[in-house]
């Protein structure tokens, strides 16, 4: 007997703040979180922009300092993420077993840079390196940093940090790992493998991969005003913004959240995950290809919700402001929306979050689980150039204020990856 | 209704052999694949042996037009698996709902060779750069400018395949270290049980033989250094040992929804009914001394097969040949099996496999599976020395023939995390 799974708890940290209350604000006022790069000097490069997490201070995580030492940046968001998500949900875990609770989670990959990469390979060689003074021991020469480095150490942190024992999944498929992570959470609790899950996940500014991807042609190359780089559905987009964070629900068992009287964002009703891309990056895809392969899991997930497609007040779209991938997800909202989706409420919130990549999604949902609660929908900033192919209402510049009941979550990924989230207001 | 999973075809490529067949051969004649690296120069390294796949040809693999570029030795192993367990299920793809076809991965990022450095800059512009903090030599990295971190990531082996067999389902990858394939064939299962798709590939592959890894881990203390007797450097169980050895490796499973694999009149291998995670929550590097965490994860694949410890015939280990490892998973199957812990049969195919780290789960699992249709039992070899904190039954040294009907596949990664797979011979009736 399928059991109904709803969302007791967000904890999210991005470029717009460090709490929920920080992050909504923000992005209701329609106040970007993108700004110089300063974590690194890039000043010789394309890209000058990014999300960048301010303030974050790892002090204060929870666990043994030595544990905080051996984290990346991306596993110090997850866990202080955790625990906001925790606090939030009121969960005692005096109640409740360690072994009762599970762990879903996005990463993006290995956390290293091209010179970590080379430092370790050259010195392992058995040659000198002469160009670092004694007392600059690189960190990647520590024994324990290979471990440190692992897509999984955001999840074992997070399980090490908290004492959470229960099953555990992980996922790398890069930008809809974070979808995938609570989409499956929801899956495996609505199917009774477990009662509660904590799902999300992180991200964080790896240099070799920030260029990687500006090299792409997919972010903004914005000169200018780090605030107006992201505009999607503008007809002047040219790419989206890069940001980190970290994004985390907790996803529990209706009637275990019902016992311990826990406050309910929203109900998860459909969930689905899909690919249509027939070559990496869907370089030499079709624009029909593309659009069919949006359509596929738009439809799938509303089918599975068992709702019908004018049911959906509000669509956090994946907005992610390049030129095909805004028109591909418009075309698809018409064709599976016909003429309602004229009278949706639409809106990307990378327009002031920034793309936070396997922390986009949960962020997202946590978005829409509050845009549910509120009846606000957050608007999509810099849009100034209506583009005819894209003439759908973005929600633009300005929230708006609207009875929402149902909200729909989009991913798209880098390389024809769909997943796609429908979360209810719970009665 | 509940939906049972089936194994309707296996392939795998490993240190002892190019397929499934030459691979058993080896396992039953007790034969090591552990040698020294070829792979790269490693005379200087303190680690200079691993178990390296021998005489793959990377040109054979047909690749789509344009991919080939983004395709990592683990990923051609990976192709080549999926090819010989496609023609081992006989499936014809014409027949397959594409949007009922997932694909589940356990991979890696390979690491680049110092030897591929050169595609990915100059030495003298990292040098400068890193004298003087300056990241300005991206720039004239054609590597990086290929958008490295995204085209040889974990994912792409997953990617590649779904666009090979056009499979539209769910698609995901598991980077979870050692548990990565047993995660995500635990995924697959999951994925057909709940209707998301019901024919699944699934697996995993590695392929980390090169100067970062073998450093890396070497740093870690947790490499076998018996340069001197490659064969006999891996040793789980045994008193002696002292670390695992790093291999390389791809299986792959075609895995399918009962009802679907008999109305095709495919055969059917096997039957996966159970599958068990947990965490540690203990370290990122060892696992608790008393088997904690471990023990969790056997229980819940038991109980999700509706099986008792007593009704297991084989437990597959995890078995690394390092001393923390083989101490606490003997001590947690005891938690679990109690006094059957003594009459069930374990060995580590770690002995003569070595460790294949990403794809260890899958290759694994399918030497098990192989054990159910074949009554035998794989040894573990270079078992010497018995050590009185391991004190089971290994199978040392000779392959036992041995009625094999349910088995148990543990797969232990660092930091904690911990995954176990149940897999029983097919029996024709409704459960």
């Amino acid at each position: 007997m399928p059991r109904r799974v709803v969302i007791t708890g967000l904890g999210l940290i991005s470029p717009l703040g460090l709490t929920l209350e920080d992050n909504w604000s923000s992005l209701t006022k329609g106040v970007s979180g993108a700004n110089f790069i300063s974590s690194f000097d890039c000043s010789s490069w394309k890209i000058k922009i990014a999300g960048e997490v301010k303030n974050f201070d790892p002090r204060y995580l929870p666990g043994k300092k030595k544990s905080v030492k051996l984290m990346n940046r991306d596993s110090q968001l997850a866990v202080a993420a955790t625990s906001l998500a925790l606090e939030d949900s009121r969960l005692n875990r005096n109640e409740i077993e360690p072994s009762a609770i599970g762990i879903a989670f996005g990463a993006f990959g290995v956390q290293y840079t091209l010179e970590d990469a080379y430092i370790v390979t050259y010195s392992a060689a058995g040659k000198k390196i002469t160009w670092l003074s004694e007392s600059e021991e690189p960190k990647c020469l520590n024994p324990i940093w290979p471990l440190t480095i692992l897509p999984n150490m955001s999840l074992c942190h997070i399980a090490i940090s908290h004492n959470i024992q229960g099953p555990n999944i992980a996922f790398c498929s890069l930008v809809t790992s974070g979808a995938q992570a609570i989409g499956e959470a929801f899956k495996l609790i609505k199917f009774g493998e477990a009662d509660i899950f904590i799902a999300g996940g992180c991200s964080t500014l790896n240099p070799s991969y920030l260029f990687s991807l500006c090299s792409s042609g997919l972010l903004s190359d914005e000169k200018g005003n780090p605030s107006t780089a992201c505009r999607p559905f503008d007809k002047n987009r040219n790419g989206f913004v890069m940001g980190e964070g970290a994004a985390v629900v907790i996803i529990e068992e209706l009637s275990h959240a019902l016992r311990r009287n826990a406050h309910i964002y929203g109900e998860v009703i459909g969930y689905s995950s899909t690919m249509q891309g027939n070559s990496l990056l869907s370089e030499k895809q079709s624009f029909e290809t593309r659009v069919e392969g949006v359509t596929a899991c738009l439809k799938e997930t509303i089918e599975q919700a068992e709702i019908d497609p004018e049911d959906i007040d509000y669509i956090n779209a994946d907005g992610k402001a390049t030129f095909i991938s805004d028109w591909v997800e418009t075309e698809a909202i018409k064709k599976v929306f016909g003429s309602y989706a004229y009278q949706l409420s639409i809106s990307s919130t990378k327009s002031t979050m920034s793309h936070l990549l396997c922390a986009s999604a949960p962020a997202e949902i946590i978005v829409g689980a509050l845009a549910l609660r509120e009846g606000i929908i957050p608007p999509t900033i810099n849009y100034q150039h209506p583009d005819p192919c894209c003439d759908l209402d973005y929600t633009p510049n300005h929230f708006k204020r609207k009875e929402v009941k149902v909200v729909l979550s989009h991913t798209i990924g880098l390389s024809g990856e769909h997943a796609a989230l429908i979360l209810r207001r719970f009665s | 209704m509940e939906r049972r999973v089936v194994i309707t075809g296996m392939g795998a490529v490993t240190p002892l052999g190019l397929d499934l067949k030459t691979t058993w051969e080896n396992l039953m004649r007790a034969k090591s694949g552990i040698g020294h690296i070829s792979l790269f120069d490693a005379t200087t390294f303190p680690v200079q042996i691993a178990a390296e796949v021998k005489d793959f040809d990377e040109s054979a693999i047909n690749l789509p037009e344009g991919i080939e570029h983004f395709t990592s030795r683990s990923t051609k192993f990976c192709l080549a698996a999926t090819q010989e367990a496609k023609q081992d299920s006989c499936l014809n793809l014409d027949t397959v709902d594409p949007t009922m076809f997932g694909i589940s991965i356990g991979g890696n990022e390979e690491n680049t060779k110092l030897s591929n450095f050169g595609d990915a800059f100059a030495e003298k512009d990292i040098f400068y750069s890193l004298q003087n903090r300056d990241l300005s030599y991206y720039n004239h990295s054609n590597f990086l400018g290929q958008i490295w971190a995204v085209r040889r990531c974990a994912h792409t082996s997953s990617h590649i395949l779904s666009i090979i067999y056009n499979a539209q389902g769910p698609v995901s990858t598991s980077s979870t270290a050692c548990a990565s394939s047993a995660q995500a064939i635990g995924k697959a299962m999951r994925m057909i049980e709940y209707g998301d798709a019901d024919i699944m590939i699934t697996g995993g592959c590695d392929s980390i033989i090169g100067e970062f890894s073998v450093a890396g881990f070497g740093l870690l203390g947790a490499l076998s250094q018996n340069n001197k007797d490659p064969e006999r450097a891996s040793r789980p169980f045994d008193l002696k040992r002292d670390g695992f050895v790093l291999g390389e490796g791809a299986g792959i499973l075609i895995m399918e929804e009962l009802g679907h694999a008999r109305e095709r009149g495919a055969k059917i291998i096997a039957e996966i009914t159970g599958f068990g995670t947990s965490s540690n929550a203990y370290r990122i590097t060892d696992s608790p001394p008393d088997g904690r965490g471990a023990d969790q994860a056997m229980r819940l694949a038991l109980e999700d097969a509706g099986l008792l410890p007593e009704d297991i015939d084989y437990i597959n280990a995890h078995g690394t040949s390092t001393l923390i490892n083989d101490r606490s998973e003997t001590q947690a199957i005891k938690k679990v099996f109690g006094k059957d812990a003594y009459r069930t049969p374990i060995s580590s195919n770690k002995s003569m496999l070595g460790h294949l780290i990403a794809s260890a789960g899958t290759i694994e699992l399918i030497v098990s599976v192989l054990t159910i249709q074949k009554n035998i039992i794989p040894p573990t070899i270079n078992y010497e020395i018995p050590d009185p904190d391991c004190d089971l039954d290994y199978v040392p040294n000779e392959p036992r023939e041995y009625e094999v009907n349910s088995i148990l596949s543990n797969s232990f990664a660092f930091g904690g995390q911990n995954a176990s797979l149940v897999a029983e011979r097919y029996q024709d009736v409704d459960a």
